[in-house]
């Protein structure tokens, strides 16, 4: 069974398959799975086979846009794309906004022969947890659709653990590519703030928000990246600072990694996170990189920067249609949205202050360190049960006890989720690893020796195990 | 002032009127959200640091549609 783009892409060429097949698996894993997982709000199959039957075609020509061409790739239904629909999962936004345009990464995948074969689902507007009083689906854990696949890149974490798709879009504000990255046991990254463009995907924090690619392997999530990254002046944010794939030797001598502990294994974390986390760690050493432990500088203030930020960014987005539209949202989407009303514009600039501070005594540990390694969460996926609060919608405290992302949406650095091991439950457990602004090379070869070293990336959930090829 | 009276004033000056059950439920996190935030003031190098904010004079805005 072909798992990654990068294997994907070795077979086209070697004329072991071809880009109809590749698609024809990936339709077939949706038909077997989606309706259970809900990984897809829009499925484009007759689309995406006429793109794979044109890839077949160019490639047979000698025509070849890189190592996407032809490869089927999901993208997440906050992302503008003409054949869409756009829904960012809610009855609230306007479809006439991504009506019949591509958001800037969507042009440039469909450029490089991607095969785009659905939009997929999300929380609503990437922060409201979907429930069943909406008609959208409930995206689920392809591990144990009792879970919450993460989010909320829901839809694009599930797509790639399940095969319908072998690299995917997604977006991270608190965490949204690097916690459905963990729960579903795939490697999800979140680059560099301003590397890649923003416009055209509706905004959850204007200076939050990074799409990203979500894979099997931090080689993949390299790949996507080389396509997606650069500057495009319609996004004021965006920087420019295209991405070339550095040389994935494995041999990571002279790196030196930092290690976090301090908040990141707390009294409820599950029993095998300790013991998972350290044999990754133990995986680095061995691949020549030195280890040290560090610490975080002004951990809490980001996290709460972070949620001061995206909730006062996001209400000014949403305030009309909130006061308009109360009902047409998710209650978990509405309990996130008015916590902007409860901070002022002060707090707000505050919060901004602080994260420069923070960025610069950052920057100032990566003069001695050059990757941060951290687990993504405390636990495997945790179940809906788990997660509600009282008067509807997710109990947000709760859940930011257990996950340790937010912290690195609030200074910008790039950071890439992996797959390092399983809870006692079956359920996957996920390593973080940080750079510098703009390193985005060091992580992914630090996360693609880890990769060439253990297997924990290519594991499938019994799910989508009967649909292999 | 408690609360619950603090949250439904600062969520009635938003233009925002949620039912009694889910005002009910924000407002025992505001407290603690507002210690956390409070805490940003006690950052001792923020004192005269400038904002991650930028406002350029002259920007246009451009259509992103492909």
């Amino acid at each position: 069974m072909i798992q990654t783009v990068t294997d994907a892409a070795a077979a086209l060429r070697a004329g072991t398959t071809t880009s109809v097949e590749l698609t024809r698996a990936a339709i077939a894993a949706a038909d077997a799975s989606d309706a259970e997982v809900g990984t897809y709000l829009h499925r484009l199959d007759e689309y995406a086979l006429d793109r794979a039957a044109e890839a077949d075609a160019e490639l047979a020509r000698g025509e070849d846009r890189g190592p996407l061409h032809g490869i089927p790739v999901g993208v997440k239904d906050i992302i503008a794309m003409a054949e869409g629909p756009t829904t960012a999962q809610s009855l609230v936004l306007d479809r006439a906004w991504g009506a019949d345009k591509d958001a800037p990464v969507v042009a440039r995948l469909k450029a490089a022969g991607a095969v785009i074969t659905g939009k997929t689902s999300t929380m609503e507007f990437a922060c409201g947890m979907p429930d069943d009083t909406k008609p959208f689906p409930v995206p689920r854990n392809p591990w144990n659709p009792d879970t919450w696949p993460g989010g909320s890149s829901s839809g694009t974490g599930s797509g790639v653990a399940s095969g319908m798709f072998l690299a995917g879009l997604g977006t991270d504000t608190a965490g949204s590519i690097r916690i459905p990255a963990a729960f579903c046991g795939v490697s999800g990254l979140m680059p560099t703030f301003g590397r890649v463009p923003k416009s055209g995907c509706v905004p959850l924090g204007y200076s939050l928000d990074h799409i990203g690619p979500l894979a099997r392997s931090a080689r993949d999530c390299a790949a996507v990246l080389e396509v997606l990254a650069g500057l495009d002046t319609s996004d004021p944010d965006c920087v420019d600072a295209p991405f070339t794939a550095p040389a994935f030797d494995g041999d990571l001598s002279g790196m030196r990694i930092g290690v976090v502990r301090e908040g990141h294994f707390p009294g409820h974390a599950d029993p095998a996170l300790a013991p998972a986390f350290d044999a990754a760690i133990a995986v680095l050493a061995e691949q020549g990189a030195q280890v040290v432990e560090v610490t975080l500088p002004f951990r809490e203030e980001m996290i709460t920067a972070d949620m001061v930020t995206m909730g006062c960014e996001a209400l000014a987005y949403h305030r009309n249609d909130l006061a308009g539209r109360w009902g047409d949202y998710y209650a978990a989407t509405r309990a996130m949205l008015v916590t902007g009303a409860m901070v002022s514009g002060a707090d707000y600039v505050q919060a901004q202050r602080v994260r420069r501070v923070a960025q610069d005594a950052l920057a100032a540990l990566f003069e001695t360190v050059d990757v941060i390694a951290a687990p993504t969460a405390a636990v495997g996926a945790p179940t809906f049960a788990s997660l509600a609060a009282p008067g509807g919608g997710i109990d947000v405290g709760e859940l930011f006890s257990l996950i340790f992302t937010p912290y690195w949406d609030s200074v910008g650095n790039p950071v890439l989720a992996l797959p390092m091991g399983f809870t006692g439950d079956g359920l996957p457990l996920s390593l973080q690893l940080a750079g510098p602004a703009f390193g985005e090379a060091a992580i992914l070869r630090a996360g693609d020796a880890f990769q060439q070293s253990t297997d924990w990336h290519l594991r499938v959930p019994q799910l989508a195990d009967v649909t292999a090829a | 002032m408690d609360d619950l009276t603090m949250v439904r004033a600062l969520l009635d000056a938003a233009g925002i009127t949620p039912s009694e059950t889910e005002l009910a439920a924000y407002a025992p996190e505001y407290l603690t959200r507002r210690a956390s935030v409070d805490a940003l003031y006690a950052v001792p190098q923020a004192r005269y640091t400038d904002p991650a904010l930028r406002f350029r004079a002259g920007a246009r805005l451009e259509d992103w549609a492909r």
